[in-house]
Order: structure tokens, then sequence, then C-alpha cells
């Protein structure tokens, strides 16, 4: 058995095992924790509580939020004297980001124990408390994106180079800093004295970087700068793919491990498929969270980027249409009868979209004026029906000069996903359909959705957040994408690609439609071009 | 007849001699109580453990709790020895199913070491509790509106019904048996001979109930107090009443 043949079964016995992967446990093999009993053969105490999840949520077009775990325990006697967690916490006093890992699946009784049947979840630990007074300990854990946040992950790293002498507005060449830590060998950019941007070809010593070109993207040296003054290091994307941007910065300045929480394949696939030309371009002057460069990239780029707890990997993808194919959910067959329901907010309406980019200086924030360049994309139809403009102004501080189809993109998947305003479905699937995940892109058709002529409306939504209710039940929130579930979406073909009739065409490759009928030559519907 | 309970286990306060256990699995997970932790037994062997009592001591019953033992095809072999030189079998169980299993002996034994064997064994046995000890008969019968522990089923369903009201899938979450341990009639020298024993016991460790003779035993505990038993028909009787929680199998 799996644990897709256990929630594939009509009736299961779920099971939760923890285990706290702390310096020094109690059994040298590790402490384990369950809920429900023990299977037999194996040491698990069965001393867990409750479990209590507040899920990871995806931001369509931003970072995602973290998702944590409060897990109850109960305390009991071990050993000649003391009790387990007391003994346990007393050799463990350095818990903080240790591995908290949780194995949720299903065991029968009678049956062989089999690590297959359990998914795990992993989280780092944020704090120990108790055992309080009835012997409860209570044990926090947030998911890996934790490691994300500023005082973990900064970019770029601190330093420290002061100008040792006074520096004229043309110097170039070697030049003393007193400090060239965290400098970078193979040349970059600096930031003097907080205003101008200097590039730099490598370092000279400990003391010193060969500077080379002066006064660089948009800024102006002073005509000298005074001896003592600041030269901090930067970090320069340049005009780097937004997924490359991305990974660089959770694999060079986190300690996230990207080899085992990042599929690369994926992630460059979803590159070269949707976001082939999507640049971001960005100096950051001075320690940035990891954090707020990832929501920013994203938001530059209308690309989600979350934490995945049940396959334990940090996906990224593009808000929009997608080319696979997408899950489709009934009343009748999936949804359950409890918690269903759809909200639909019109205040947060969008009839236009502009995207400013390309900054004019680098060196500072991303205030309107500081744009050279802007986008505006106009849904009229929709104002015609409101009657008003409803305006959302997004400041893409990374997209580069060249970014124009980026920032129309931009506009039109925003206009599409909020055109309406922001429309939210509520509902709850068995086990058995869990296999839908945030991110994932699902076609909902709902009897408590109807059209005006009472019929079920069917709408593409994405997955924005998924819970667990409890073994057998998921609770998942999705948004609508304003995407036509009926239209067929495709990428336009390379050359070369055989005819549309042509055995083997791939069906992701767009072909023109007749311009009478709108169809393909055998009535197949045409295709939209993403 | 009447039911029995053993509440009196030997092992729990003796001296492990020697054990051929699977390493984390020792002889002293099947003694302390717990349904959590076990004793194992690998395969490939008859795999025995000795205890020494301390002094010699007599023995009316044996039993087990939470295992695989019938799963594994085993039997479970009970010897006693004077001198841990010379052994006696004094009972012999291969289980017809994986339930809990007292079993009294036709006539008491006395011995002060006892070998505990698993053998005919095919795949790793686990067991949660051995009991080798006394064990009393109850005073009384049930009450008549006794529901047998065995017949018991507290699991909790959940069922997950579509929009449209189509069943999608169950969930089964396991909960304890329960049972009421509720004897009228109990003579008064039952009483004094035997109440304080079994009072201190129950509260410690749980016990094996036969409710009557030939049905399956209840590993169980109180499941809240044992409460005060109380004087009845012009006090020429006691009433026992408490609830207890617990394992069949």
């Amino acid at each position: 058995m799996s644990y897709a043949d256990k929630i594939a079964s009509l009736a299961r016995r779920p099971l939760n095992i923890l285990r706290l992967d702390l310096d020094h446990p109690i059994d040298s093999a590790g402490d384990y924790f369950c809920d429900y009993q023990n299977p037999l053969g194996q040491k698990f105490w069965p001393c867990i509580e409750s479990i209590d999840y507040t899920p990871a949520k995806l931001i369509p077009g931003s970072l995602g939020s973290f998702g944590s775990v409060t897990i109850k325990l109960t305390n009991f006697p071990y050993g000649d004297a003391g009790t387990f967690f007391g003994r346990l916490l007393a050799s463990n006093e350095y818990f903080l980001d240790r591995a908290l890992i949780l194995y949720v699946g299903f065991h029968d009784e009678g049956e062989a124990f089999d690590w297959a049947n359990f998914q795990e979840r992993h989280f780092v630990i944020r704090s120990i408390k108790g055992p309080d007074p009835s012997g409860v300990v209570t044990v926090t854990g947030t998911d890996i994106l934790t490691l994300l946040d500023s005082d973990q992950s900064v970019v770029p790293l601190e330093s420290y180079g002061e100008l040792a002498g006074a520096l004229a507005a043309a110097t170039t060449g070697t030049v003393n800093i007193t400090d060239n830590t965290n400098f970078d060998a193979g040349g970059g950019v600096c930031i003097i004295n907080g205003k101008e941007l200097a590039t730099y070809s490598g370092l000279s010593g400990g003391t010193s970087i060969v500077i080379t070109a002066r006064s660089q993207f948009g800024t102006v040296a002073e005509s000298s700068t005074a001896a003592g003054s600041s030269v901090r290091n930067c970090y320069y994307i340049d005009s780097e793919n937004c997924i490359d941007a991305l990974y660089a910065l959770i694999d060079n300045f986190t300690e996230i491990d990207a080899a085992t929480y990042i599929n690369l394949v994926d992630w460059e696939d979803e590159r070269d498929t949707y976001l082939a030309s999507d640049d971001v371009f960005r100096v950051i002057t001075e320690p940035t969270a990891v954090k707020d460069v990832i929501k920013d990239i994203c938001e530059s780029s209308h690309v989600s980027l979350w934490w995945e707890p049940s396959e334990q990997l940090i996906p990224v993808r593009a808000v929009g249409p997608k080319l696979d194919s997408t899950m489709e959910i009934t009343t009748g067959a999936h949804i359950l009868r409890s918690g269903h329901t759809i909200d639909r907010d019109l205040s947060k309406a969008i009839t236009q979209v502009w995207v400013f980019y390309d900054k004019i200086n680098q060196a500072d924030g991303d205030d309107e004026k500081n744009f050279r360049k802007l986008n505006i994309v106009i849904d009229n139809s929709k104002e015609t029906a409101y009657g008003f403009s409803k305006i959302e102004k997004v400041y893409a501080g990374y997209l580069p000069a060249a970014g124009g189809s980026t920032a129309t993109k931009i506009g039109q998947r925003k206009l599409a996903s909020y055109g309406l305003g922001e429309i939210i479905y509520r509902f709850q699937l068995d086990a058995k359909d869990s296999q839908l995940l945030i991110g994932d892109n699902v076609t909902i058709t709902s009897a408590a959705d109807e059209d005006s002529d009472g019929n079920a409306t069917s709408r593409t939504c994405m997955v924005i957040e998924r819970d667990q209710l409890n073994a057998g039940t998921y609770s998942y929130k999705a948004q609508a994408l304003g995407v036509d579930p009926s239209s067929n979406y495709a990428i336009v073909a390379i050359n070369g690609t055989p005819d549309y009739m042509s055995g083997g065409s791939a069906t992701n490759y767009a072909f023109i439609a007749d311009t009478s009928t709108g169809q393909m030559s055998n009535g197949d519907p045409a295709y939209l071009i993403l | 007849m009447a039911g029995i309970i053993a509440f009196n286990n030997y092992l729990r306060s003796a001296a492990v001699v020697s054990e051929a256990t699977i390493s984390g699995f020792p002889f002293a997970n099947c003694v302390d109580g717990r349904t959590s932790t076990t004793a194992g037994f690998a395969s490939g062997a008859t795999r025995t453990a000795i205890i020494n009592l301390g002094t010699s001591k007599s023995i009316s019953a044996v039993g087990f709790a939470r295992s695989n033992l019938f799963a594994r095809g085993a039997t479970l072999t009970f010897a006693g020895s004077a001198d841990n030189v010379s052994y006696t079998d004094f009972a012999t169980i291969t289980p017809a199913a994986d339930v809990v299993t007292l079993q009294s002996l036709g006539a008491p034994v006395s011995y002060q070491y006892v070998r505990v064997s698993v053998s005919g064994h095919s795949g790793d046995v686990y067991i949660s509790d051995i009991y080798v000890g006394d064990y009393l008969v109850l005073p009384s019968n049930v009450d008549q509106s006794f529901s047998p522990p065995e017949y018991c089923d507290n699991d909790e369903v959940i069922s997950n019904l579509t929009y449209t009201n189509e069943l999608a899938g169950l969930i089964v979450q396991r909960k304890l048996k329960t049972a009421q341990i509720k004897l009228d009639s109990v003579e008064p020298s039952w009483m004094e001979i035997h109440w304080l024993d079994f009072a201190a016991s129950v509260k410690r460790y749980p016990i094996y109930w036969v409710w009557k003779t030939g049905k399956r035993a209840f590993y169980c505990w109180p499941e809240k107090n044992i409460g005060s038993p109380k004087y009845a028909q012009s006090g020429k009787y006691f009433a026992i009443s408490f609830k207890v929680e617990g394992i069949t199998e």
C-alpha cells in the first residue's frame, strides 16, 4: 500500500507521527510521538493531544505567507525519576530552527506498519512551551520559508568599507576602502557615501577595490567624497530571468537547502514555458531581507512563490492560464457539503492597471517619479459597466527598460482576475481528491454559483490555501483567475512544427484557426496565445 | 461462574535474569503497564526471557495483551523452576486470534523462576503486556444491563458527504472500549480480604478482567476513579460500580 492507495480507500484510520530532530534525543534512534495507538513494533510515544495547522498561503503574483503548526503533547513519567519532556528539554536548550517533521497518514490495526502510507511535512521549531501544570507541552513550528526572514537572511551581506582618503568625482582604479570584507572578488557594484553607484572589477589585498566606472545606474558622483565616507557592496541583478534570480537568492543567501527544497527542473520548465522573456534588473544598495527582495521580484514578474507542505517543496508559478490539464471538481462528485461558500468582493475590482517600470536612480526608492516608463492597460467594457475607473498601480522596481511585454502581461492578468472584483471559492474535499495542491489551477463547477439561467457555472481558479482539517478532509480557498475554462491556451509553435492535423504535433502549440469559422479544420476550438 | 480479575502481576516487580529480545524492545516494556511499549522477539528461533520472582510464588493465571502472536503463528510458553536450572512447562498458548488473553491454570503452581518463550513465529513478535500471577473470582455476577466490553465499539466515524449528499469518504478514529464493572451482592468478607489491595493495584497498573468464563479478557483501567463501595440490603452486601476503559485486542 501507499499513501495514495490509502486516501483512495473509502474508510481509513488516521495516524499522525511527530519527530523532533533535537541535538540530544532521549532515544538514539530519534524521539517519535503519535496520536491514537502506537503501531506494534514501533517506538512512538502516543502522547500527541492535538495538531493545529495555520496553512501556508499563496498570494497570487507575490511571495506567500508562512504556514505553521502547533502540537500539544502530554508529558509522562520516564525512567527512574522525572518526566520525558522534562529530561528532553533539559538536554536540548538550543532547539530553535531544528527540524520538526510530521508524518501524516493512515494505519489499520493488525496491518504491518509502513512508512509509505505517510506523507512528510517539514517545519522548523520556533518554540517549545511547558510542561504546564497540566503536563501539556506545546511545540510550534513554522515552514521552511521562515528562513527567509530578515534575522536569518539578508542580501547583500553587510560590508564595512570606508574611504581611506578623499575621492574625486572622476577617480577610478584601485581605491583604498580600509576593509573589503564581503565585496566580490569577481567584481560588482558598490555604493559610495549612500548616494553614488559605481562598478568595480575586483579586489586588491584586504583593503581595496578596483573601481571601473563612476556615476552608474542613474546616480551622480559628488565632486569630492570625503575620507571616511562609507563604501558598501551592493547586490547587482543584471537583466537576469526572474526565475534564475529567485533561485540564486535562495541558494546563496538563505539557510534553505535549495537542492532539497526546490525542484530545479520544474522551476526551469516554468521559466522556459511561461516566463522566458521575463527578466529583472536591480541594484540592491543595502542589506535587505531576502524575503522582501523575493516579494518584490515576484510582484514585478507576476509570479507566485510559496511553500507546498505535502510535497516539501518551494514551487514557483506564473499567474494565469496553464497548458497542462486542469483538475475539474463539482459539487456532485467532489465538493463536500460543509464549508462551501463563494465570496465576491467588488471593492477589489480593477478596471485599469498602471505598471511603473525602468527605475531612473537605482539608489533611490520606488517612488512614482523615479520611473522612466509607465504601461497602462484598460478594460473599457468594465469601465463602462461600472461607470467609473478603478486603478491599481504597480511599482515594478525590478522590471528593466525592456520589460514592456511583462508590464503588459501584468496588467492583462490582473484585469482578468479582478475585473469582477475578488472572487473566492471556499470548499472542502475528501482526501481522495487531495492531490489538488496550492498553486494548482482548478475548474470548479458549483451548484452554488449559478448563471442567469440557473445553471451551475464553471470557473477556473487558482488554489491559494489548503488546510488539513483531519486526516481525511482538506479545506481549500481558491481565487478566480478570469480564465475561460472552455478556451484552449497555447504557446506559439516553434519553427518547423508539422501542421495541425499531422500526428504528433504538440497540443500546447497554437495554430491559426479558420477566419470564417473561428475553428481548426476539424472543428476544434481556436487557440488563445499565452 | 462469575468473572475473574487478575491484577497481581508478579513479573512487574521481578528481576530479568536474561532475555533474547530485539534491541530497543526489552522485556521491561511488557511489564511496564503501557500499551504503547512492547517487548520484541525476533523471528528465526525460539526466544526466551527468564525472570526471578525473588521467592517462590503461587501462580494461577497467565496472559498477554496487545500482540501479534497469532499474526506471526507464534506459541507462547511459560515454564517454571526453583533453581533456574531445571524448568517445567506449566502453560502453553497458541493464540487463535490477536486478542487480550487471560488463561487460568487448572491448579496453581509455585516457582521462583519463570521462563517465557516465544516460538514457531515467522516474523518478529511484539507483545505489550505479559501476565504471570494469580486471579480473583469476582464475588457476584455482573448486572443484567451489562454491556460486554468485547462488543463495545466507540470508534468515531466521520463521513465526508458531497454538496449533493454523495458519500466521498469515511474517517474512522479509534477510541478505547469502555465498560462498567458493576457488582451487587458482594460479601463483606470478600471486601475485607481483597478490596484495598485491588483498589491500590488498579490505580497503578491495568488489570485483566474476564467478565464471564469463556469470554474475551479486557485489559483495562479506571476511566476516572473507582469510587466507593456502598452498603446495600440492610448492610448485608456491598455494591461496587466503576467505569473502565481499555482494549480487547
